[in-house]
């Protein structure tokens, strides 16, 4: 099923293993080099700035190529739909070959050609059907993320799939009137709960290996569907959109009481579940879901006025960041709050400096350059304005 | 690390009991890091705090005053640089570990309400009467300061950037593009101006051993508004773009020396795509010259872009091939 030479990949992830155990100091140069040799990867899988290049060149020689064959042989073409079919055909016959002749892994090229030829194939589907209901169209998509990622082991075309999944209920659920509306949250919320237990299973099977990276986001997208479906802005949100916006602003909806404590405990139980596992992927999802609580309460209560809940929910969270800093410092039950030794490539960017410079930016360009400005001649600070003056 | 996996490579005689021994303990004892999640927290918690005090203020300008507004931020800011002060390691030109885990907040909270006190001052008091540059001046020069005496990569990206807005340039990513109008001919000389100072001095600290670890920042603004200026130009002096051309090759040939000598697949790629754009413009400009021919110069320049891609793609694979060795960033 998997494109992918599967020996690689499993070397790849033994090699990997392996070289986490050497940076952490367990196992000898000499080992290291044994398992590197013993386990050769045949893939091409460059630097991921290189990769980031021959993505966007790849678009680039595919489209113009697809456009000039179009533009020569333009005689009357009266649909779209061949074009867009022949386009799918070529990119995936090239994905193919790329793939399994020329041994590219994530290298840009098969990137990119994989999500023009679902893209191409999902438009030629879309063009060739007369007003394609939402449904069959969220099934086709979902149909063909399906066969994309069992092939490719995308790990968001894997999301795509989820989301067409969702899309695909809650469209049908619109068809079936007043009742589906308030049973659609539960529907969602059961699908995710299964969507769930099902990843985290199958994230086990041997037989799967190949697949952990997509089987860990569906995990993700589940814990946050299972959120959104009992959000209190998105369920009266999703009922507007499935029966028109019918009622007042400010009604409210049927068991408002239960979408409240869901929104609200939900996040808590993921940041719980997350502290308790020891699982960083709840963790996450717990915190990001946390403050789209604290933005749903805010779009209908307003407690505080903005500046007072920015400046006490401010001192809370810093509060909170320091006591568990200074209290993690030394490792207490399994937690640290030092930095694992194992560094990442794009650590290296300086992301956060870059941040600090775009969100505190504070002063502003200087003001209507003055023509008798000059800067002078690189003697620094002072001398340059204030000589002038 | 999978110990299953470990086992099975210890059964296989790859590696040693004692090794195997050795990562088992450090399984046993792995901790679960919460450091990212409580920094960015922190970075969080700053953000609300300083956006709704900066509101609040704004809000009761009226009622509290001038002189009580800037007396609570001079509080604030020396209060954090008398923090640092004491707690920093001593001064070295090499890299200095913060002290603790708040030290690098605090500091970047000691010079931000520096530059809101003095913009503060201009503003309420125009203590600088018109001299904008004198008003921008000095908090760009404690800024460098700052930054090197207490070791800071945050606090030298604000300085960078306020010396750029000191010349009239916005660097920031999301604005580097967005506010500056490059038609202007005295900003694309600036950027220029700027970009080679930030490669220079990239270039003085590396050579002359003084905080080498700064050289990315500077090599990374450097290079972007360098190229950004550079390419401005070429748009703007349609009848000398050869030159211009020349030019922009020039600094790609020395990023590209600077890249090879650090492995840094980064700024390949940055001299890659920065070049491909400026020659796509030109092959377009030379080819809309050839304008009479019709239809053949755009199947021309149709062709000229699948064949300048499919060999720029044989670039990018060899170079990568030639850096892998010692891969990093």
């Amino acid at each position: 099923m998997i494109v992918y030479n599967r020996t690689s990949l499993d070397n790849m992830t033994i090699r990997n293993q392996a070289h986490e155990a050497f940076d952490a100091g367990c196992i000898s140069p000499e080992e290291n080099k044994k398992i590197s040799d013993t386990h050769p990867v045949n893939f091409y899988t460059p630097n991921i700035f290189i990769c980031i290049g021959l993505f966007l060149l790849t678009v680039v020689i595919a489209a113009f190529s697809l456009g000039l064959f179009f533009l020569i042989i333009e005689s009357g073409i009266r649909s779209f739909v061949p074009p867009m079919i022949f386009s799918f055909l070529v990119c995936y016959v090239v994905l193919e070959y790329i793939v399994s002749q020329r041994r590219h892994f994530r290298s840009g090229v098969d990137y990119a050609l994989l999500w023009m030829s679902a893209a191409f194939l999902c438009a030629g589907i879309y063009m060739s059907v007369d007003h394609m209901s939402a449904i069959f169209l969220s099934f086709t998509f979902g149909m063909i993320g399906i066969l994309f990622t069992l092939r490719f082991a995308n790990f968001i075309m894997a999301a795509v799939v989820y989301g067409a999944l969702l899309a695909f209920i809650v469209n049908i659920a619109a068809e079936l009137g007043r009742t589906a509306q308030v049973v659609t949250p539960f529907i969602i919320m059961g699908v995710s709960v299964a969507g769930w237990f099902l990843s985290v299973r199958l994230y086990h099977r041997d037989s799967l290996r190949h697949y952990r990276q997509s089987l860990t986001v569906i995990q993700a997208a589940t814990g946050i569907s299972f959120y959104l479906a009992g959000n209190y802005y998105i369920v009266s949100e999703l009922g507007n959109y499935m029966f028109g916006s019918s009622q007042p602003e400010g009604a409210g909806i049927s068991m408002g009481w239960f979408f409240w404590m869901f929104t609200v405990v939900t996040p808590l139980f993921y940041i719980y579940q997350g502290i308790r596992k020891k699982d960083s992927i709840f963790l996450w999802t717990g915190l990001a879901l946390t403050a789209a609580t604290v933005f749903t309460i805010r779009h209908y209560y307003s407690v505080l006025p903005a500046e007072w809940a920015m400046i006490v929910g401010g001192i809370v969270i810093i509060a909170i960041s320091y006591g568990l800093t200074t209290y993690l410092k030394t490792a207490r039950k399994g937690f640290t709050s030092r930095e694992r030794s194992n560094k990442q490539v794009l650590e290296n960017l300086n992301l956060e400096s870059l941040v600090i410079a775009e969100t505190f930016a504070g002063s502003p360009v200087a003001p209507a350059p003055n023509n008798d400005f000059q800067f002078g001649g690189g003697t620094g600070g002072g001398g340059g304005a204030g000589g002038q003056y | 690390m999978d110990v299953q996996a470990f086992k099975k490579l210890h059964r296989e005689g790859l590696i040693s009991g004692e090794s195997l021994q050795k990562i088992e303990a450090v399984e046993e004892a792995r901790l679960f890091s919460l450091h990212w999640e409580l920094k960015t927290l922190l970075y969080l918690g700053i953000t609300l705090l300083s956006g709704g005090l900066g509101i609040l203020v704004y809000k009761n300008i009226d009622t509290i005053g001038h002189q009580d507004i800037l007396a609570f931020i001079a509080v604030v800011c020396i209060g954090s640089f008398y923090y640092c002060r004491r707690k920093a390691a001593p001064f070295s030109f090499g890299k200095v570990q913060p002290p603790d885990p708040f030290f690098d907040y605090i500091l970047l909270l000691g010079c931000l309400t520096m530059i809101t006190f003095i913009a503060y001052l201009q503003y309420a008091y125009t203590v600088f009467g018109d001299r904008y540059g004198l008003a921008t001046c000095i908090p760009l020069v404690i800024l460098f300061i700052s930054a090197y005496s207490f070791d800071h990569l945050g606090v030298l990206s604000l300085a960078i950037t306020n010396l750029a807005a000191w010349m009239g340039i916005a660097v920031t990513p999301m604005r580097i593009l967005k506010e500056n109008s490059f038609d202007d001919q005295r900003l694309i000389y600036t950027g220029l101006f700027l970009g080679i100072i930030l490669l220079l001095a990239a270039l003085a600290g590396e050579k002359r051993n003084i905080k080498k670890h700064f050289d990315f920042t500077y090599n990374n603004f450097g290079t972007h508004i360098l190229f950004i200026a550079g390419l401005a130009g070429l748009f703007l002096h349609q009848q000398f773009f050869i030159i211009w051309f020349l030019f922009l090759l020039l600094i790609g040939f020395y990023v590209y020396r600077q890249a090879m000598k650090k492995q840094s697949f980064y700024f390949l790629l940055l001299v890659a795509g920065y070049l491909y754009i400026g020659l796509g413009y030109v092959v377009i400009s030379i080819l809309e010259r050839l304008g009479a021919y019709g239809i053949g110069s755009i199947y021309l320049g149709f062709m000229y872009f699948i064949l300048s891609a499919i060999a720029l793609v044989r670039i990018l694979i060899k170079l990568n091939h030639k850096m892998k060795p010692n891969d990093r960033l």
